[in-house]
């Protein structure tokens, strides 16, 4: 195998160094202009000031300019900019592209494991307001890798942060625990590597990468450093025991030790209430059990019919069934009934806390709590027995399914017995016969002044329970007991290794002298290290990616075309020294990405316009030269904002105000991953983001797919979604313009698309709604939303231009 | 090795523009070399191929593939092992090592509850689970006993058969060949999912048109199979269109469009596919059409045949339930299972071999039917009074059969075997990498020259494997 090539060979891993802007003015456009010179064309004239207000308050805040906005425009382009940045929604736009190469999604989506991510939200809004704050990148880098490890007073930030290494797509079905243990590393590194690096290491996980300075050492040295890092909350061998993310109190050091204080006294306090319940029981003489009569049926739990989310747990002697992940686990039994009658299922579980259930019958729902009454505890001693009527059943088979609730506990399950007749639940004559009384049933036989005790005990209980604040969870990183260092994989194979294991360590990429200058000390994993390597000055990707990222974000297109790999098989730079330029204009801003957005949106290279001049065509066919502004589809969150905002469903917070998400909630960011069901259409919605190209399977989007497709032109023709929403639009306009249709048309042309319509435009949509009500029978609040059917899905509605 | 220089593959040449790829696929195949198979085959205006000229003589024109999810055992159907009678109720021997992993705890051999016997003049040993099928069609079907790979759960076993790789999400087969190949009908998707349990089946790192559509049952109660989004009922729609059009040209734009054009060609042209109605009575009887158990599969398959005739170049037509899922998947009760499931296909399939023959589209046309994997020769262990009873399989992914027929395959060939229970394949082994390289091959494309580029290198559908399976070629 030939060696890694070395790092100079590539133009990405030569040192940063501030290039001489070759002329006066704005540097952006110095650089663009000199390049468009040398192929002899002339920079388009800028875009009309509504064109460009468009453009601006979309790029930065993903919604549309009001009407107010296009009517008060007389500000100066730098004030409006300004103005943007400032606004709170800047943060949801800017945000949801970081979320992307994070590969943020989580909620309903189906996509096996990853419907475990159930508290991905926290690192969603922390990215929002990182963003909002013009947060430094270098630090928004260490926090997300090591927010838990860095020095100082802990905050919400720090704690939520590294949960961009958690939120990735696990595969709970995986059959090989060692293999899927060394796929979550893996898949840790590439979405770091290409996100911070734009070069995928993930390839030196089975051999030295082909075309790039990656080493297996470089791979298995991170490794190490990861493997050393627990994003799980514990790892079982047992495939369908799953690996929960790890969780954390979102508190800090002080409130995490009173909690944990109160926890420990309820601890000692059930111990004691079990020592005197014990105590009490063994007071009583024996009761001889015998079987119930009318018993048809007797089994154990785990001799189920079908289970979710449930596994089998010794209990003493014999089996339980019991919670594997607390997602709506059920347990399904199959009956057969020997001949019609009322039935009654008697349960013997166990149940920490309340754990209802909720019985169904063939299907259907009979009862929405059943046994479940804590029982304070799952040792054999805490069993008893619950009573579940059937109600007359007819004869034969009968499917009974135990669910619980979304993320409710479900109570340990040891025995069924099946009997015929009514039983109520505190009739002593049954409860007697099935044996020994529980513990908990002792109660029953407790004289008055134990009896007090006990209920004393129990309201010192209750007491603490309620003094117990309620954490909010989040999604938790943390440094392993100790670090481990692993050896190389050849193949990737988990069974194989060459030599000894590799060192934690740095990357040699950006040259051996960065590689060393932050040692990992014995006792940490090296994430902050790893961190700190990163968001070096030196370090040459760092400040480059994400400069092109942030020209990627507003042009659609990056300096370098190949967003997510800087190495020798991604495109080389269409402008070198302007990127080289940005890098370390964001390094010395003190890494500010706003100070960015201000440089690049202040030249005329931004603001020109995007029409394409035929004769600069054949010289700039994509744009690439920035002859003109390179008009791009527009992501489908901002799509679904704008049919949104038609409506007036996303108030416009103030600039300069904190974000206000209850406000904001219906948008596109928050939607698609709550469980919230707008309209009904929760459904649509959903379908309607992948058909936009969001690619809602986990992985990281480093650049949207643009695609159009006839099954978007189906969507926009048929689907109920946007029909609703051009239904409400038209409603709105025809009310509020009764008899003056072209002021309903200028309206809804200024509401969607930014600016008036031209008279041609207008004749179009006048004639349209004209024709489909005098000529074809079509009333006029459906031609109008027919009308707006057609703007929504026209190039301007879905194209920053 | 480097074949990629002998096509066009749009990643390859960087930096991929965008745009340019975009305006490709509206010119269509105007810009391309009419002189080439592909030109021949077809003139398009949806994706255009990233192939400028096919590598072989194309077998294959269109792929229809049955796919019956959960699992078809395949000894209890193709794969005849005397040696599960005469081990019946003892545990595999110590040459069968059981698998490093399975789901459940394995039982005891238990025999296959069908009756076999030999079929037809190839004397196909075949049990009597598809009477119809075997009794009209053995000798025009070509067998694969030895397909394997190792992927246990349904999830990930059905992602190898149709992408290849088990976790990550890469493209599946439909998506290569509408990539490598282009539609060959203006006025439809080229790539079409027919009851898919997984309606949005992603493209992986190929761009969205190359998603297969999905056509399924609006609800529980209609046995009409739609589209989504498509509504015949939007009328004047050419004045809609005109709209656009008028619009898109006063706003300055450009009033090009192709696809919203292609989805009115679709809603013009698909429901007069869709409709059944216009097929002989004679035709929907063959498909078992209006009989209980066999009326939605038929529908299904003949849907599949008016798309494979109307230009469709790769159809799936899965059998699965949207209640149940995985349809095949009979852990217990594994006779009445599978028997009811066979019932409900028998007919349909036979039916649909018989009308492909009949129209001459057999020539052209590859039917493959098969699982994402098989089942084992043990009884999965379930027992108690209302636990499963021992009379079901458990999934076997290290050695199961598909079939095909019709373009470009041996007729009445078997290729591969398992052991002698049925358990691994052991001989001229397949695995899915050489299964797909196969597939391309019959359908003109040498597997080593359909890349993409993605994220720093060329992927292809047979990753870095795969090897042509010419013994199964005619």
């Amino acid at each position: 195998m030939a060696p890694p090539l070395a790092a100079n060979d590539t133009w990405s891993l030569k040192p940063l160094v501030r290039p001489t802007p070759p002329a006066e003015g704005n540097v952006v456009d110095a650089f663009i202009r000199t390049r468009l010179a040398e192929v002899g064309i002339q920079q388009n004239q800028p875009a009309d000031p509504l064109t460009l207000l468009r453009r601006m308050t979309l790029d930065l805040t993903g919604l549309p300019p009001t009407r107010e906005e296009i009517r008060d425009l007389r500000s100066e382009v730098g004030s409006q900019i300004d103005r943007l940045l400032a606004s709170p929604h800047y943060g949801e736009r800017w945000g949801r592209h970081w979320l992307d190469v994070a590969r943020y999604v989580q909620g309903t989506i189906k996509v096996p494991g990853i419907a475990a991510i159930d508290l991905a939200e926290p690192y969603r809004d922390y990215v929002v307001r990182s963003f909002n704050e013009d947060k430094p990148y270098d630090r928004f880098i260490t926090e997300q890798l090591a927010g838990d490890l860095l020095e100082g007073e802990v905050s919400q930030d720090r704690l939520v942060a590294p949960a961009f290494l958690s939120i990735g797509q696990w595969f709970e079905e995986c059959t090989d625990p060692n293999k899927l243990r060394l796929d979550l590393i893996d898949e840790q590194i590439s979405t770091a590597t290409r996100a911070f690096l734009a070069i995928d290491f993930a390839c030196a996980r089975c051999h030295d990468h082909k075309f790039d300075p990656v080493s297996t050492r470089d791979y298995y040295a991170l490794a190490g450093i990861f493997r050393s890092t627990e994003i799980t909350s514990h790892f079982a061998e047992e495939w369908k025991d799953g690996r929960p993310r790890a969780l954390r109190p979102l508190a800090s050091e002080t409130e995490l030790r009173k909690s944990e204080s109160i926890d420990r006294e309820i601890a000692a306090l059930r111990e004691e209430r079990l020592r005197f319940l014990t105590k009490a029981q063994k007071k009583l003489a024996p009761m001889a059990g015998s079987a119930i009569p009318g018993t048809v049926l007797a089994f154990e739990a785990e001799h189920f019919d079908g289970h979710k989310d449930l596994k089998t747990i010794p209990l003493g002697e014999g089996e339980a069934v019991a919670l594997r992940r607390a997602i709506e686990p059920w347990v399904r039994y199959r009956l057969v009934l020997p001949d019609p009658g009322t039935y009654t299922l008697l349960v013997r579980y166990a149940a920490t806390d309340p754990a209802p259930v909720q019985l169904e019958i063939e299907g259907d729902v009979e009862d929405r709590r059943v046994i479940g009454e804590a029982t304070h505890g799952e040792t054999p001693a805490h069993f008893r027995w619950g009573v579940v009527a059937l109600g007359e059943r007819p004869e034969g088979r009968c499917f009974i399914r135990l669910k619980a609730g979304r993320n409710e506990p479900f109570p340990t399950l040891d025995q069924l017995v099946l009997v015929k007749g009514n039983l109520s639940p505190d009739d002593r004559a049954w409860r007697e016969r099935l044996g020994t009384p529980t513990a908990e049933e002792a109660r029953f036989f407790l004289d008055e002044a134990d009896r007090d005790i006990l209920t004393k005990l129990e309201s010192r209980l209750i007491n603490l329970q309620k003094s117990r604040p309620v954490l909010p969870l989040t999604l938790a990183v943390r440094d392993g007991e100790a670090p481990l260092e692993l050896a190389v994989h050849p193949g990737g194979n988990p069974y194989v290794t060459a030599g000894d294991p590799v060192p934690r360590g740095n990357p040699a990429l950006g040259g051996s002298e960065l590689a060393t200058a932050f040692p990992i000390p014995e006792n940490t994993s090296g994430r902050l290290q790893f961190a700190q390597w990163l968001a070096d000055p030196r370090n040459p990707l760092t400040a480059r990616v994400m400069a092109n990222r942030v020209w990627h974000w507003h042009f659609g297109t990056g300096l370098v075309r190949t967003v997510d790999d800087f190495g020798k098989q991604g495109a080389d730079p269409t402008h070198p020294e302007l990127l080289d330029w940005l890098a370390c204009e964001l390094i010395e801003s003190g890494w500010s990405v706003k100070h960015l957005h201000r440089l690049i949106m202040e030249s005329k290279t931004y603001q020109s316009s995007s029409a394409v001049n035929p004769d600069n065509l054949a010289k700039d066919p994509d744009g690439i030269l920035y002859s003109r502004f390179p008009a791009h589809r527009l992501e489908v969150e901002t799509i679904y904002d704008g049919m949104l905002t038609s409506i007036g469903k996303v108030p416009r917070q103030v600039s300069g105000m904190p974000l206000d998400t209850s406000k904001s909630k219906d948008r596109a960011l928050y939607i698609l991953t709550s469980s919230r069901s707008p309209l009904g259409m929760g459904v649509e919605i959903r379908k309607m983001f992948p058909l936009f190209g969001f690619d809602d399977s986990g992985r990281p989007m480093h650049d949207r797919d643009e695609s159009v497709t006839a099954a978007q032109a189906l969507w926009w023709l048929n689907n109920p979604l946007p029909r609703y929403y051009a239904t409400k639009l038209a409603e709105k306009l025809i009310k509020e313009y009764p008899d003056r249709p072209r002021e309903r048309a200028l309206a809804l042309h200024e509401i969607l698309l930014g600016r008036p319509p031209g008279g041609e435009a207008e004749a179009a949509m006048l004639g349209y709604a004209d024709d489909l009500v005098r000529h074809q029978g079509v009333g006029t609040d459906e031609a109008w939303t027919r009308v707006v059917l057609g703007l929504f899905s026209s190039k301007s509605f879905r194209t920053l231009e | 090795m480097n074949k990629t220089s002998s096509i066009l593959c749009p990643g390859r040449t960087l930096p991929l523009s965008r745009r340019d790829w975009l305006r490709r696929s509206f010119l269509g195949l105007g810009g391309i070399a009419a002189a080439d198979l592909i030109a021949r085959q077809a003139l398009a205006a949806g994706p255009a191929p990233s192939l400028t000229k096919l590598h072989y003589r194309p077998a294959a024109k269109r792929i229809l593939y049955i796919f019956l999810e959960g699992g078809l055992s395949q000894i209890d159907s193709y794969d005849h092992k005397p040696a599960l009678e005469k081990f019946a109720g003892k545990p595999l021997p110590d040459s069968i090592l059981p698998p490093q992993f399975t789901f459940a705890k394995q039982g005891t051999v238990i025999p296959s509850p069908f009756s076999w016997q030999r079929w037809g003049e190839s004397g196909t040993h075949a049990s009597d689970l598809f009477p119809e099928v075997n009794g009209r069609f053995i000798d025009d079907l070509c067998f694969i006993h030895s397909l394997h790979h190792s992927s246990n759960d349904h999830v990930t076993a059905k992602r190898v058969l149709h992408t290849g790789v088990p976790i990550e999400i890469r493209p599946t087969l439909g998506s290569w060949l509408v990539y490598g190949l282009g539609a060959m009908n203006e006025n439809l998707p080229a790539y079409i999912d027919i009851t898919p349990t997984d309606p949005n089946r992603p493209t992986g790192f190929l761009p969205g048109k190359f998603r297969g559509a999905s056509i399924a049952r609006p609800n529980q109660k209609s046995p009409e199979l739609a589209w989504e989004n498509l509504d015949p009922a939007f009328t004047k729609q050419d004045r809609h269109l005109q709209f656009l059009r008028d619009f898109e040209s006063a706003d300055g734009g450009d009033p090009q469009l192709d696809e919203m054009e292609l989805a009115f060609r679709m809603q013009t042209e698909a429901p007069e596919l869709l409709d059944l109605e216009s097929e002989s009575p004679a035709t929907k009887k063959l498909y078992g059409i209006g009989e209980d158990h066999t009326d939605e599969f038929g529908r299904a398959l003949l849907l599949a045949r008016r798309f494979a005739e109307a230009g469709v170049r790769y159809l799936t037509i899965n059998h699965a339930s949207t209640r149940y899922g995985n349809l095949w998947d009979q852990h217990s009760e594994l006779a009445a299972g599978h028997r009811g499931n066979a019932n409900s296909v028998d007919r349909p399939i036979a039916g649909l071999l018989h009308d492909l023959k009949i129209r001459g589209l057999l020539d052209d046309t590859l039917v493959i039917c098969g699982s994402e994997f098989g089942r084992t020769p043990t009884f999965e262990y379930f027992d108690g009074v209302t636990g499963r009873h021992q009379n079901g399989r458990d999934h076997n992914p290290h050695g199961f059969t598909t079939w095909f027929a019709g373009a470009g395959v041996r007729a009445g060939h078997h290729h591969g075997a398992t052991d002698d229970f049925g358990y691994y394949a052991v001989k001229d082994r397949v695995d899915i990498h050489d299964f797909h390289a196969t597939l391309l091959h019959l359908m003109g494309i040498d597997h080593e020259a359909l890349a993409y580029f993605h994220g720093g290198r060329d992927f292809r559908l047979t990753d870095v494997y795969g090897k042509v399976v010419r013994e199964i070629l005619s």
